[in-house]
């Protein structure tokens, strides 16, 4: 897993920007499938279309349902990659980031899961949280 | 017409309408017409239009239903529209009220307790010869089923025909049969279904939908031994959802047996939450999907 900043790309680096679209409970739908479509369009396809589905999915899920109810996700691509990125301003994480979805939960279990499909699909996972809310680039590779 | 009722409660007597728009809904719903009949000793005619038959006996066969014997010794009897409807190279009412009753009396002489006639009745979407005698045929008909001997489902596909044909198709009938449905919303479709039996679901099934979803599964622990699980048509599933399912393979017991069928999408994210560790739970993947 990378370290806390690599996963970020130099500012100077050109993005292909994809998607920029706000999000709340009611619009998961929608913002699924603005996410195959512009993942698609950065050169994602099959399986890889679908990691970055699900990813996205549980990313925003989370913010809906443990970071205030909303959010904003971002999609580009840089250096041989889609990035995705999701941001809330709820409370942050009550847990060390840093140390969140490693463990394979037990079959079935519904809590906690998340985040690790997310560090499962996903080549690096960045997480920034703290009482102002949380943001999480997900990197996968093309 | 009254409410819709569930293809197992329908008995002899019974002239009931079907209107779909999924083809796989209404094949379950047929099956199960078809399993009902051979179970009770009953001839079965399949009037068959889209589907030719042999798809529709392999159809049955993937849904748990062999029906190479019953073909064979002529419990079960399929023919395409051509060989029934349009016998004659067009419709003609007081023709096919004939041969329905005809059907009727040689179940009775070859020994069966009565007739089952399953009619999709896509043909007459077609502008063919003497379509306008349907709902004529429709009401005539009705007198057929006076003495119990026969039981009908003449199906409509939503899809092809109007909304006036439907309506007075619908009257025609006593009865309605539907899909039991658990849960709809523009997003995902929860239905039971009948053969094999369990829960069939189409669309999107996220952590918004887990209630449904578990209430349905709930449902066919309580009513079967081993549940089927369709998931062939839902195209995504997160892990709240996913994991609802592994729960209630879980809570099944030695014995028991879950079976899923999924896309590649539906069947990584049922691993992904422990599928695989789970002993009475299987997950196929559905063929044709991406």
């Amino acid at each position: 897993m990378a370290s806390h900043d690599s996963v970020r790309e130099p500012a100077a680096v050109s993005r292909q920007v994809g998607l920029d679209q706000a999000f709340d409970g009611g619009s998961l739908v929608a913002l699924r499938s603005a996410v195959a479509a512009h993942g698609d369009r950065l050169g994602l396809a099959g399986e890889r279309l679908g990691d970055l589905l699900l990813v996205a999915h549980e990313l925003a899920s989370n913010s809906v349902r443990h970071g205030g109810g909303k959010g904003r996700l971002r999609l580009w691509a840089a250096n041989g990659a889609v990035y995705c990125e999701v941001e809330d301003r709820g409370g942050g994480f009550s847990t060390d980031a840093t140390a969140v979805g490693y463990a394979a939960p037990p079959p079935g279990a519904s809590n906690g899961r998340g985040l690790w499909l997310v560090r499962q699909l996903s080549d690096t996972v960045d997480i920034r949280t703290g009482v102002a809310g949380t943001a999480i680039v997900a990197r996968i590779a093309l | 017409m009254g409410t819709p009722t569930s293809v197992e409660e329908l008995g002899p007597g019974d002239h009931a309408c079907l209107t779909f728009s999924d083809q796989d809904e209404r094949l379950d719903i047929v099956a199960a017409f078809v399993r009902v009949g051979l179970e009770q000793g009953q001839k079965i005619l399949c009037l068959t239009d889209q589907v030719p038959p042999e798809r529709l006996s392999a159809e049955f066969g993937e849904r748990g239903m062999p029906v190479a014997g019953p073909l064979r010794y002529g419990q079960l009897v399929l023919r395409t529209s051509d060989e029934s409807w349009l016998a004659e190279g067009g419709f003609a009412a007081t023709r096919v009220v004939r041969d329905v009753g005809e059907e009727v009396d040689r179940a009775r002489r070859e020994g069966y307790s009565g007739l089952r006639l399953a009619a999709d009745m896509g043909w007459a979407a077609r502008p063919v010869a003497g379509v306008e005698q349907l709902v004529v045929f429709e009401s005539s008909v009705n007198d057929l089923f006076a003495d119990d001997r026969l039981t009908a489902i003449c199906q409509y596909d939503r899809e092809q025909f109007d909304p006036v044909t439907l309506a007075s198709a619908a009257t025609a009938h006593a009865c309605t049969v539907a899909a039991i449905v658990y849960y709809e919303d523009p997003v995902v479709r929860i239905c039971r279904q009948h053969t094999p039996p369990g829960v069939r679901a189409a669309g999107e099934l996220d952590y918004s939908r887990v209630g449904a979803l578990s209430h349905a599964l709930g449902e066919a622990l309580r009513l079967d031994k081993h549940v089927h699980v369709n998931l062939a048509h839902v195209h995504f599933i997160d892990v709240a959802a996913a994991g609802a399912v592994v729960q209630a393979a879980l809570g099944m017991g030695s014995g028991r047996r879950m079976t899923v069928v999924a896309n590649a999408l539906v069947h990584k994210v049922l691993n992904l939450v422990g599928a695989a560790d789970v002993p009475n739970l299987r997950v196929v993947v559905a063929h044709g999907e991406p």
